[in-house]
C-alpha cells in the first residue's frame, strides 16, 4: 500500500515536471514549416531566436551573417575540439563567446539530450549523418515541444544535378529559419558557379591524369570509389586509380598496385594534426609550407617511389581535409583537384583566392592559415 | 629386442614426423606462393631471379622491399601466435586459451593508442617503431601484471585466467576511454591499427620476430618433456619432480615476450593462437617434442594462406588479414574438430 502511495506521488511529481517545461515555453503564433533533407516536414515557431547547432557552423555564420551568432544558445564544440581543433581556434578568436556556449556534444558520442531540453532552443540544426545516432533522441526533443532540422551539403555523387539539389535545400533550409534567403540563394549561387566553371571545362577532356589521394593516419589507406574526392577527382577531370580496386570509402591499398598503376599525381589529406607527434603541418593556424613540405617529403618516402611519375615530377599535394566536404566551400577543393590534375588548362584558376573570396563576402571573420601544398614550387 | 611397445611407439613417431614434414611443405609451398602473387605479374623464373639480383629494377624493389617482408612476416608472426597459442593452453590447462587470454592484445593496444594519441614513446627510437615499441611495453607490462598477480596468490591456472580476464578489461576500458578522447585521425590510425594487417612489415621487424622465435621455441623445446607433464595436471607433475609454479613462470616469460613481438608489429590478429594448437594436437598428440614445431608450421600455414587471400580477394587492395584468417581457419578447424580424432583435449 505504502508502496504504491510512494509510487503515484513520484508518477505526479514527474509529470508536474514535465507540464513545467510545456509551460515555461514562449507563445509564439507565427509558425513556418520547412522539408529538411531526409524529407521530414518541421514545423518551428517564428521568428527563430534560439539554436543549437551540432553541424556547421560555417554554413550557418555564412548563410545567417554576423548577427545570427547571438542566437546560438548551445553547439557541439567537442566535433570542433576534435575533428577540427583549427577551426574552433578560428571561432575562438574571432568570437570568444563561442567559449561559454553550453557543449551539448556529438551524436552517438557524448550527445546530451537533456541539455538541449534545457536550453529550450527554438530549433536543433544538426547533419544528416548524425540522424542514425539520435533517431530516439529526436522523438524526445518533438515530444518537448523542439522541432529537429537536418541539413548535408557532403557530395554523395558525381551527379552535379544532384549534388547542387542538396546544397540547395540545406542553404535554403537555413535561409529560412534564420529569414535570410535571399543571402542564402546568394552563397548558393556562389558555390554552383564556381562548380560549374569547373566542371564546363573538363567535360570535354579526354586524357584523365591518374591520382591517387592517400589518407595521413595510416600509411596506406586510400580513397575509394564511394569517397568525395572520387567524386571531385571524377568532376575534375581525373583518374582516381584506387576507386579501381577499392570499391568502398576508403581501404589498404597493395603497395605494388601503386607502383604498377604509376599515378602521375598524389594527394595526400590531412586535419592540422598526425597522429603520433601531433605535428601541426596544415590549417588555420599555420603560417607557412615549410612544415607541410618537410611532411610531405617522409610521406612520399617509400620503397620504389622514386620511380613514380608524381615524384618525378614533383606533382606531390597535401591538403586540408575540412576542405572536402561537408561545407559550403567544398568547391575549393574541387578547384584544388582540377589545378592539380590540369595545371595547364587552369593556369588562370586559384582555388585559394576564391577561397578567400568566399570568406570576405559570407564569413564574418578573416581567411588565414595554409590550406594546401605542394612538395616542389610553391 | 623389439617389444610390441616400441613397435607401436616407432609408428606414432613415424606418423609424427610424417604430419610434421607435411606441415613443412604446405608452409614452404605457400610461402612460394604468396612471393608470387601481387598485381605486378611476374613468373616464377623472374621472381627467383630478381630475388638474388636486381634484373629489373621494379620488380627487385617489389619483392625486396614488399613481397619478402609480407611473406615473412606472415610465416613468422603465425608460428608466432601458434606457439604461444600453444603453450598457453598448455599451462592453463584450457583449451580455450589463446594468446589473448591473459589480455596482452589489450595492452598491446593501449601502448599504440597512447603512441597515437599523446605522441609518447617510452623509448627514444625513430617514429617508424614508436607505435610498435609503445605496444611491446604495455603487453610486456601486462604479462608482467599478471605474474605479479600470480606471485601473491599462486601460480595455478584459475589465478591466472582470472587476474588475466580482469587486466583485459581495465586495458581494454582505458583504451576506449583514450579512443573517447582521441582526434579523428588518430581514431582512425587506432581502429586500422587494431585490424591486424601486415602491410607494416619491413625485413628488420621481420629479422626481430625471427630472433625472438627462434630462441624462445629452442628454449621450449628444451623443457618439452617439463611441459608435456603439466598436462598430466598439477599433481602428478609435482610427483615427477617438477616444479610446477617455477615451469609456468617461465613458460609465461617466453609467451608474454612471443605475443608482444608479434602483435606490435602487425596489430591484433586474433583466432590462429587459438586453432593453430589445435589443428597440431588433433594430428599430433599431447607430445611436446612434436607439438611445439606443429603449432608454430599450423600458425604459419594459416597467416601465409590468409596473407595470400587477403591480396587476391580484391586484386590490387590489401583485405584486412585478421577478417581472413577467422573465415578461412573456421571451417577447416571445424572439419578437424567433428572428424578428428576422438579426445580433441
Amino acid at each position: 500500500m505504502r508502496k504504491s502511495l510512494l509510487f503515484f506521488c513520484l508518477i505526479a511529481l514527474l509529470l508536474c515536471g514535465c507540464a513545467q517545461v510545456k509551460n515555461v515555453a514562449e507563445k509564439r503564433t507565427k509558425t513556418i514549416t520547412v522539408t529538411d533533407i531526409l524529407g521530414r516536414t518541421v514545423t518551428i515557431k517564428t521568428p527563430v531566436r534560439r539554436v543549437v547547432l551540432l553541424y556547421g557552423l560555417e554554413d550557418y555564420a555564412a548563410v545567417g551573417g554576423r548577427g545570427s551568432l547571438s542566437k546560438l544558445v548551445g553547439i557541439n564544440a567537442w566535433r570542433y575540439k576534435m575533428y577540427r581543433p583549427d577551426w574552433w581556434q578560428a571561432w575562438i578568436e574571432y568570437y570568444p563567446e563561442i567559449k561559454k556556449l553550453p557543449d551539448v556534444g556529438q551524436p552517438g558520442k557524448t550527445f546530451q539530450v537533456e541539455e538541449v531540453i534545457k536550453l529550450k532552443p527554438d530549433v536543433v540544426i544538426a547533419d544528416r549523418s548524425m540522424y542514425k545516432y539520435m533517431t530516439e533522441d529526436v522523438k524526445r526533443l518533438e515530444k518537448a515541444g523542439i522541432p529537429v532540422v537536418f541539413t548535408d551539403y557532403f557530395p554523395h555523387t558525381n551527379n552535379v544535378t544532384e549534388l547542387f539539389n542538396e546544397v540547395n535545400r540545406s542553404a535554403m533550409i537555413l535561409g529560412k529559419i534564420l529569414n535570410r534567403e535571399e543571402r542564402a540563394k546568394e552563397v548558393v549561387k556562389f558555390f554552383e558557379d564556381h562548380v560549374m566553371e569547373i566542371v564546363n571545362k573538363t567535360k570535354g577532356i579526354r586524357s584523365k591524369p591518374k591520382v591517387i589521394v592517400f589518407a595521413t593516419w595510416s600509411k596506406w589507406d586510400a580513397y575509394g570509389k564511394k569517397s568525395m574526392y572520387n567524386f571531385w577527382i571524377d568532376l575534375a577531370g581525373g583518374d582516381n586509380v584506387a576507386a579501381k580496386v577499392i570499391p568502398g570509402f576508403s581501404g589498404d591499398i597493395n603497395p605494388e598496385f601503386v607502383l604498377k598503376a604509376n599515378p602521375d599525381v598524389l594527394v595526400f589529406t590531412c586535419n592540422n594534426n598526425f597522429p603520433s607527434g601531433q605535428r601541426v603541418v596544415i590549417g588555420y593556424t599555420v603560417n607557412n609550407s615549410s612544415s607541410a613540405k618537410e611532411a610531405l617529403k617522409e610521406l612520399i618516402n617509400r620503397p620504389g617511389w622514386n620511380k613514380l611519375n608524381a615524384v618525378k615530377d614533383r606533382r606531390v599535394y597535401i591538403i586540408h581535409h575540412g576542405l572536402s566536404h561537408g561545407h559550403l566551400f567544398e568547391f575549393v577543393c574541387l578547384e584544388y583537384m582540377a589545378k592539380w590534375l590540369h595545371p595547364t588548362l587552369f593556369r588562370n584558376l586559384e582555388p585559394k583566392k576564391d577561397l578567400q573570396t568566399f570568406y570576405s563576402k559570407f564569413m564574418p571573420m578573416p581567411l588565414h592559415g595554409v590550406w594546401a601544398v605542394r612538395l616542389g614550387g610553391s | 629386442m623389439e617389444t610390441e611397445y616400441y613397435r607401436i611407439y616407432k609408428t606414432v613417431f613415424y606418423r609424427r614426423i610424417f604430419f610434421i614434414s607435411v606441415f613443412a611443405v604446405v608452409c614452404f609451398v605457400l610461402a612460394v606462393v604468396d612471393l608470387m602473387v601481387g598485381p605486378i605479374s611476374a613468373g616464377f623464373c623472374s621472381v627467383l631471379i630478381n630475388l638474388i639480383y636486381p634484373q629489373n629494377e621494379t620488380l627487385h624493389v617489389v619483392i625486396w622491399d614488399y613481397r619478402l617482408p609480407w611473406t615473412l612476416m606472415a610465416l613468422l608472426v603465425g608460428g608466432a601466435l601458434g606457439l604461444a597459442g600453444l603453450e598457453m593452453q598448455t599451462i592453463l590447462n584450457n583449451p580455450l586459451a589463446s594468446p589473448y587470454t591473459l589480455g596482452i592484445s589489450a595492452g598491446a593496444g593501449f601502448g599504440a593508442a597512447v603512441a597515437y594519441v599523446f605522441g609518447l614513446n617510452v623509448l627514444p627510437v625513430p617514429l617508424e617503431f614508436t607505435v610498435p615499441v609503445n605496444a611491446f611495453f604495455f603487453a610486456f607490462l601486462t604479462c608482467m601484471l599478471i605474474m605479479f598477480i600470480g606471485k601473491i596468490r599462486g601460480f595455478t591456472s584459475e589465478t591466472l585466467v582470472l587476474g588475466g580476464i580482469a587486466i583485459a578489461f581495465l586495458f581494454h576500458s582505458m583504451l576506449a576511454l583514450l579512443e573517447y578522447f582521441a582526434s579523428e585521425e588518430t581514431l582512425q590510425a587506432i581502429v586500422f591499427w587494431m585490424f591486424g594487417s601486415l602491410t607494416k612489415s619491413t625485413l628488420p621487424k621481420a629479422q626481430i620476430v625471427f630472433a625472438v622465435l627462434a630462441f624462445t621455441s629452442a628454449a621450449l623445446m628444451s623443457r618439452s618433456w617439463k611441459i608435456t607433464a603439466l598436462r598430466l595436471g598439477d599433481e602428478k607433475a609435482k610427483s615427477l619432480g617438477i616444479n610446477v609454479e617455477r615451469m609456468r613462470i617461465e613458460v609465461l616469460i617466453y609467451i608474454s615476450l612471443l605475443t608482444s613481438v608479434a602483435v606490435c608489429f602487425v596489430g591484433i590478429i586474433a583466432f590462429i593462437g587459438l586453432v593453430a594448437p589445435h589443428m597440431a594436437r588433433i594430428l599430433l598428440g599431447e607430445d611436446q617434442r612434436f607439438l611445439i614445431p606443429g603449432s608454430i608450421l599450423c600458425g604459419a600455414i594459416v597467416l601465409s594462406a590468409g596473407a595470400i587471400a587477403s591480396k587476391v580477394i580484391v586484386p590490387g587492395a590489401i583485405f584486412p588479414v585478421g577478417i581472413i584468417t577467422s573465415m578461412i581457419g573456421v571451417p577447416f578447424f571445424l572439419l578437424l574438430v567433428v572428424r578428428g580424432r576422438k579426445h580433441i583435449w
